[in-house]
């Protein structure tokens, strides 16, 4: 079990938690209705997926329903960070 | 290396089976190959098997980190089928299940394949409508498929708690009776055997570390067990495709994640077919040595960890339970968890790279151990003509940047959903 420090409710079990996706697909898009197409056709198809720590998505689904960018390692399930979503972090 | 036979076998019970060669040469690796398989998992071994039976190339190498069997061809719930709505999946998984059938005879070794059917169960009247269509499509397409309803149903299950009391009360299902399972060891051990017979090097603990590019082609890998040059090489590491292809610069349209399945203490023959349900995300089989095997979703979060958590192994319990009551006093004998190359449209990644030489095999998200006969078949296809086999030439790498994804579940590009 992973246990993820809510900013607002405190440590939860990861079951409480919602995986969205990876920090690295979210929009970042800048240019308004002329967007890079290749920029973007990457951005949602492609992930790193490297060994290691993440940024990642994450709602708490089954608690305050709050947005959370996590800094996870995939391989150890070691939590770093985990913060309120910022301006921009929208999946 | 000799045939398996009943002869044979006679005459090694006289010694108390205490003199069988072994199965597979262990040999050590060469300066160079025509062709090079990284990964000696079932995918890896059939292309292989196939590159020297179907097209004469015998100057191959498979390289495994681990050892044979030891990854993801041992760690699935050994189900095969081909009840597929997608054209192209259903043209390939339909060829495979079809190479599954004579597979035992062509690799002189006992799969033990069992068609004992498959079964989507339905719980309500929108699953029995999608479930009809896609017998429908079936059907369409040449493949056996039949909508049997609950009475029928709950005799040829009768532990299958069919009662309107029911948790999940069940109409009916779609029944695939070419479905069924086969031995998922016996698959790597008898591709490694044929291949090897044939002259395939299979090469255990043999990590590869690094690829060596030259003007934008694969020459050679760097290994733990020193360099080795390739002529061609094939990758066919689902779950771990994304940091393989890295080596080589590449980024895949991959996320892996976790699956867990188990088993239960072996009890006598009770079920004797494979029961799905699609709504809970449970299949349930029982092997041959009497064990109950249960799998379920993935973890929903990505992870290369290759080990589950216990909220998923108690969810796993409680659909099965749903399903059969009287399994409640079953003890779990064992649990595991396995890695998949879960896609952005849920279908496989075959065929040629931006790397000159280098080819891919994987994304095989948890569907792959049906796949491996027709995976190596066409694989093996694609690596001696160094271009894409037509039966797997939809599920190239550009198809997502092209439009042409096959979205079986119609998720989009959300890994974890598919």
């Amino acid at each position: 079990m992973q246990l993820f420090n809510c900013p607002w409710c405190g440590p939860r079990a990861h079951i409480e938690f919602t995986y969205i996706r990876d920090h690295q697909s979210v929009s970042t898009r800048g240019n308004g209705d002329d967007p890079d197409v290749q920029q973007e056709l990457d951005r949602i198809y492609l992930r790193s997926n490297h060994l290691g720590p993440h940024q990642e998505i994450w709602q708490h689904s089954a608690g305050c329903r709050g947005w959370l960018r996590i800094t996870r390692n995939n391989l150890t399930h070691e939590v770093e960070d985990c913060l309120p979503c910022q301006h921009g972090d929208a999946p | 290396m000799r045939p398996y036979s009943a002869l044979r076998l006679l005459g090694n019970a006289f010694s108390g089976h205490k003199n069988w060669p072994r199965a597979w040469r262990d040999p050590e690796p060469a300066k160079q190959y025509d062709v090079v398989i990284v990964g000696g998992g079932g995918h890896g071994l059939a292309t292989a098997y196939y590159l020297a039976k179907n097209h004469g190339i015998k100057n191959v190498a498979v390289l495994e980190k681990g050892y044979i069997g030891g990854g993801n061809t041992g760690r699935n719930t050994t189900i095969i089928r081909s009840d597929y709505y997608q054209e192209e999946n259903s043209r390939f998984y339909e060829f495979s299940l079809k190479l599954w059938e004579g597979l035992s005879e062509d690799l002189n070794f006992n799969i033990m394949v069992s068609q004992r059917g498959s079964l989507q169960l339905a719980h309500d009247e929108g699953q029995w409508s999608s479930l009809s269509r896609l017998a429908n499509r079936m059907r369409v397409n040449g493949i056996d498929a039949q909508m049997i309803s609950r009475d029928e149903l709950s005799r040829l299950v009768p532990i299958l708690d069919c009662s309107d009391e029911a948790r999940f009360p069940v109409l009916g299902a779609m029944r695939q009776g070419r479905g069924g399972t086969a031995r998922h060891d016996a698959v790597a051990w008898g591709y490694a055997r044929a291949a090897d017979r044939l002259g395939v090097d299979i090469i255990q603990n043999c990590e590869v570390q690094a690829m060596e590019i030259v003007n934008n082609r694969v020459v050679a890998l760097n290994t733990s067990r020193g360099r080795i040059g390739a002529g061609t090489v094939g990758m066919a590491v689902a779950g771990h495709s994304s940091h393989v292809a890295a080596m080589a610069g590449l980024t895949l349209p991959i996320e892996t994640h976790m699956l867990q399945a188990m088993v239960s203490e072996p009890l006598k023959p009770v079920l004797d077919t494979v029961v799905m349900a699609g709504a809970l995300h449970a299949y349930v089989s029982q092997t041959d040595k009497g064990e109950i095997v249960m799998g379920s979703d993935l973890e929903f979060y990505p992870s290369y960890a290759q080990r589950g958590n216990l909220p998923r192994i108690e969810q796993i319990a409680q659909e099965t339970l749903a399903l059969f009551p009287s399994f409640s006093r079953l003890r779990l004998m064992r649990t595991w968890g396995g890695v998949n190359d879960m896609t952005m449209d849920g279908a496989p990644v075959i065929g040629h790279t931006p790397v000159d030489g280098l080819f891919i095999n994987g994304g095989w998200c948890y569907g792959g151990f049906k796949a491996t006969p027709g995976s190596g078949w066409a694989f093996a296809e694609t690596l001696a003509n160094q271009r894409p086999a037509e039966l797997i030439a939809p599920y190239s790498l550009e198809r997502f940047f092209t439009g042409h994804t096959i979205d079986e579940s119609g998720h989009g590009p959300i890994p974890q959903a598919q």
